[in-house]
Parts: structure tokens; sequence; C-alpha cells
């Protein structure tokens, strides 16, 4: 029973969320919930892998990341690519917060766009503090981040640096098939 | 009937020769002993001391510190404790630090650079930390980064000599090397010895003009003589089938030699005159090379060498860790499986340890 409440909060609350400010503080304390609970890391991981899945537009980014390289994908690749690039983005990023044992998190501000927002936020630990940004497009009643800059550096704009590099030199094929192979992956299934 | 009587004269003779009876016992207990407090010892890594240095003191560099205090005796230590166990204390094999800025860094993918500061003297240690470090860093490019970037990298630099590292065959070829020249020495001089009165040469020299000193001096400068120029054809040996570095002044390296041979040719002829007879010269000459390497193991286990060099500065190509995963199950399960790998090969090399360990009193 204790559950329910908490599926109620993730279910109905999203769209009570008038602002980015408020969904972007709504979704990262839920996390911050999740990172300093007593679960085991890998029931974090899913925890956390299913709460950021309603977050990030994982698509929107893994086509920013292509960039020009997007459009020489075939329909087929681009399927293929979709949700492994996800698997990254969310792995990558999860793996990250579970870095701080229990993060604590200031919302600077949020500024409207046209479209859009951009909401500023740091994780504060008794030594530093990471300043992170995240860029968030309407969705209905939701917001979604299509990108997210830690200490000005864009991880979409990194990723999409190396896959320049990647494909300068391979196929996109050769590309998912080397996306698969690091996540252990030979079917092409995503873990999610 | 005949063979039961010289079986019975047999057992008599043998009999009488009480040293060689206990000899029988002695030798095989001091072997089996040696070999399994050696072995019994090397079979875990999580003795090994490993200096972090913490100057980030953010979360990456805390879940780099949780995960190899899994593997290691990983201890936060500054700068100057780091560099004072690794290179005077001879407490850790290396200290690793990790620069300000890493966890920005690294949450920016941003790649940074962590140093290993060395001692490759302790060289098996050393190979334990950095199979550690390897997997760890395999485990997180294959989750964490598809494609292999490596946000950590790490140089290695040694801090008590010139070199990153030295290859077995750099320590076995001197010390078996050396090994077969005491146990030669040993043998042969023991053998002279009980040889000249066994074919009552030595009551003949007793009545010639020439001093027992002389006599002595003599049999033993001839075994320095050959003793040196066995050690220097193996060692050149190894040099030019293997490529042994030898120094650069074959006049040193001469001196040492000789200085070596003269030590093992003194000790061989205390040995020789421990024995008795010329069956004993073998079991003795072995326990008493056997007692004197473990001495030495024990000597060079707390007296290592000084540091030489600080300056030198190389890239290795093993890179960092288990930062993104410090928890998972299953990297700490691949981890212990590597580890058990490198303590696997701990354990073979192990069981050298007592012809080794035979050598390595005379080892300047």
């Amino acid at each position: 029973l204790s559950i329910i409440p908490l599926i109620w909060f993730l279910l109905v609350a999203p769209a009570k969320a008038a602002t980015p400010l408020d969904y972007t503080r709504m979704i990262l304390e839920q996390a911050r919930a999740i990172v300093a609970g007593s679960q085991t890391h890998n029931e974090k991981v899913a925890a956390l892998s299913v709460l950021f899945s309603k977050y990030l537009d994982t698509d929107a980014m893994a086509r920013e990341a292509l960039g020009g390289h997007w459009s020489s994908f075939t329909p087929a690749q681009q399927k293929q690519f979709l949700p492994l690039f996800r698997e990254l983005i969310e792995r990558a990023y999860v793996q990250d917060l579970l870095l701080f044992q229990s993060p604590d998190f200031v919302y600077m501000g949020q500024q409207l766009l046209e479209g859009g927002a951009v909401v500023d936020t740091q994780i504060i630990t008794p030594r530093d503090k990471f300043d992170i940004r995240y860029t968030l497009i309407s969705a209905g009643d939701k917001w979604m981040v299509s990108a997210i800059t830690v200490e000005g550096v864009s991880l979409v704009g990194e990723y999409g640096n190396q896959f320049n590099r990647v494909l300068s030199r391979m196929t996109p094929d050769d590309l998912i098939a080397l996306m698969r192979r690091k996540f252990g992956n030979q079917s092409g299934e995503t873990q999610t | 009937v005949t063979t039961c009587a010289v079986m019975l004269k047999d057992l008599r003779l043998i009999s009488r020769d009480h040293a060689g009876l206990i000899a029988l016992l002695v030798v095989p207990i001091v072997v089996i002993t040696v070999v399994a407090s050696a072995t019994h010892s090397a079979n875990t890594t999580r003795s090994i001391v490993l200096p972090v240095v913490n100057e980030d003191q953010g979360p990456v560099a805390t879940a780099l510190i949780s995960a190899l205090r899994d593997h290691l005796d990983g201890r936060a230590v500054s700068r100057t404790t780091a560099h004072h166990m690794v290179a005077e204390l001879n407490d850790a094999p290396a200290a690793l630090l990790l620069p300000p800025e890493l966890s920005k860094h690294y949450l920016a993918q941003k790649p940074s650079t962590v140093e290993l500061l060395t001692d490759p003297a302790q060289w098996q240690e050393l190979e334990a930390i950095k199979v550690v470090m390897l997997l760890a860093d395999q485990e997180t490019a294959s989750l964490g980064d598809p494609l292999s970037r490596e946000l950590l990298e790490v140089h290695e630099r040694s801090i008590t000599g010139d070199h990153l590292s030295f290859s077995s065959l750099e320590q076995n070829i001197p010390g078996f090397s050396l090994m077969f020249v005491l146990l030669t020495l040993i043998f042969t001089v023991a053998l002279a010895l009980r040889e000249e009165e066994v074919w009552h040469t030595s009551a003949r020299l007793s009545t010639s003009p020439l001093t027992s000193v002389s006599i002595l001096g003599g049999k033993l400068l001839a075994r320095l003589i050959v003793g040196t120029a066995q050690l220097l054809l193996l060692l050149l040996f190894g040099h030019l089938v293997y490529g042994l570095r030898l120094g650069h002044s074959p006049v040193a390296l001469i001196v040492v030699a000789t200085a070596v041979v003269a030590a093992m040719t003194c000790f061989a002829a205390v040995v020789g005159s421990l024995v008795r007879t010329q069956e004993q010269a073998i079991p003795v000459g072995l326990a008493v090379s056997f007692h004197a390497g473990f001495a030495g193991w024990i000597i060079l286990a707390t007296l290592q060498p000084a540091p030489i060099d600080a300056n030198d500065r190389s890239r290795a190509d093993d890179h960092l860790v288990d930062v993104r995963h410090p928890g998972r199950d299953t990297p700490g399960a691949e981890l212990h499986r590597g580890v058990n790998r490198t303590a696997r090969a701990r354990w073979i090399w192990s069981g050298l340890f007592p012809y080794r360990s035979a050598a390595v009193p005379l080892q300047l």
C-alpha cells in the first residue's frame, strides 16, 4: 500500500507541474530520494532509468548528436540507433548521478524560450558545486529535456563529437554494431 | 641370504652416518616449510597498500577510492606522505594522485590525467594494482562510454628508478645465474675438500712445505675464477639472447661479479667445513642455500632500494577505473576474476620461491 502514493505521484503529479522549473524540481527531487535511499545499486539504476525515461527526450538528443549524419542513416538504421542512444544517455546520466552519495540540488532559475525553456541547477557537495543546465521543450502537459549541459559542456555535443570521429572512419552500421557490442547486446534489443 | 647380508651391511654403514640420516629428513622439511610459507602469503590483493592523494575531494574521486578499497588497502594521504610511503618506507608499490577538478572534468566528459607514482621493485604488487585498474576501466568504457573514450588517463612515473618496470626475465636470469653459481661452488668446494681425504691426497699435501692457508686459498681461488667466469658468461648469455640490461660499465660489472662470487666462495668454504662425507655435500649444501635464501628474502623484503631518480616520466597503457559503477555486482565479480588471475600467477611464481631465494642473499 505504501507504494500507491508514489505511483500516484509519478503518474498524476507531473500533470500538475506548471513551469519547467517546477517540473524539473519534481523529477530531480524524486531522483534525489532514490539515490539517497536504501536500495541496492542495481535497484537504484533501474528506478532512475524509469524515472528519467519520462524526462529525457533521447530521440531529440540522438538527432542532435548525429547532426548531419542523421539524414545519411536509413530509416532502419535510425530505428536501431534511437534505442541504443537512449540506453547510452540514460546509463551515463544515471551512473553520473549515482556518483553523488546524496545529491543536494539547488534550482537557480528558469528562462522561458520560444517553444521551450532553460533551467539552471546546481548539485552541491560539501566542497564543491556542479552547474547543470537542462534545455527543455514542451510536450503537452509536461516538459522533456532535449539537452544537458554539465559545467558548460553539452553532453549531447560531446557525444556528437565522438560520433563524428567514429563515422569518419566507419559506416552507420558499424557504429550501431559497436554500440551493441559495448552494451553486450548482440540482438540490438535495449535494456530498460 | 647373501642379498640380505649385503643389505644388512649397507644398513649398518648408513646408520653410522648420523648427519646423513638427519639430512634425509631435515632437507625435505626445510623445503616444504619454505615453499608452504611462500605460497601461503601470496594469495590476496587486499593486503596491498595503495596510498591515494585526493586533491579533488569530489564525487568521482570518492567513488574511485571506494571502488579501489574493495580490492586494495586504499589509504587517503597527503602528497608528501604518499611519496614517503612508496619511495622511502617501501610500504606501498604505488601511489595514486587524483588531481583537483577531476570530478568536474569527468562529469563534463572531459579527459583527466591521474598520476601513478610507482616503485617498480615491488612489481608483483604493482601488477596486481594495474589489473584492478585495467579491468575497472574496461568495464567503465563498455557501459558508460560506448565509444571507449577514456576519461581518466593514467600517467605512470617511477619514483625509485629510471625504469617503469622490470621484466620477469630481468629478475630471473640474474637470479638463476647466481643460484647455479652458488650451488656449483658449494658442491665443488665441499666435494673437493672431502675427496682430498678420500683419495688421501690431503695427507700427502700436509707433508709438503705448503701451509694450510696456501692449500685452501689455492683451491678457493680456482673456484673463484671459475665461478666468476661462469656468472659473467651466464649474464652475457642473458644479455645477448634476452636483452638483459647489464649497465654501462663492463669493469664495474666484472668487479661486482667477482665480489659476489668471492662472497659465495667463502660461504661455500664454510659450508664445506660442515660436511663430513661426500654424501652430505648435496643435501647440506641445498639446506644451507635454502636457509640463506630465506634469510635473504626477509632482508630484501624490509630493505628495498633507496630512491634513485624521480625525473623519468612516461605514459602507461593502463587506465582507470570503476568510478561510474562503484557498487555494481557484475563489474565486481569481473574484478575478482581478474584479481584471481593475478593471484594464480603469483601462486605459480611463488612455487619458484626457494630457487629464487637461494640466490637472493648474494644479489648486491
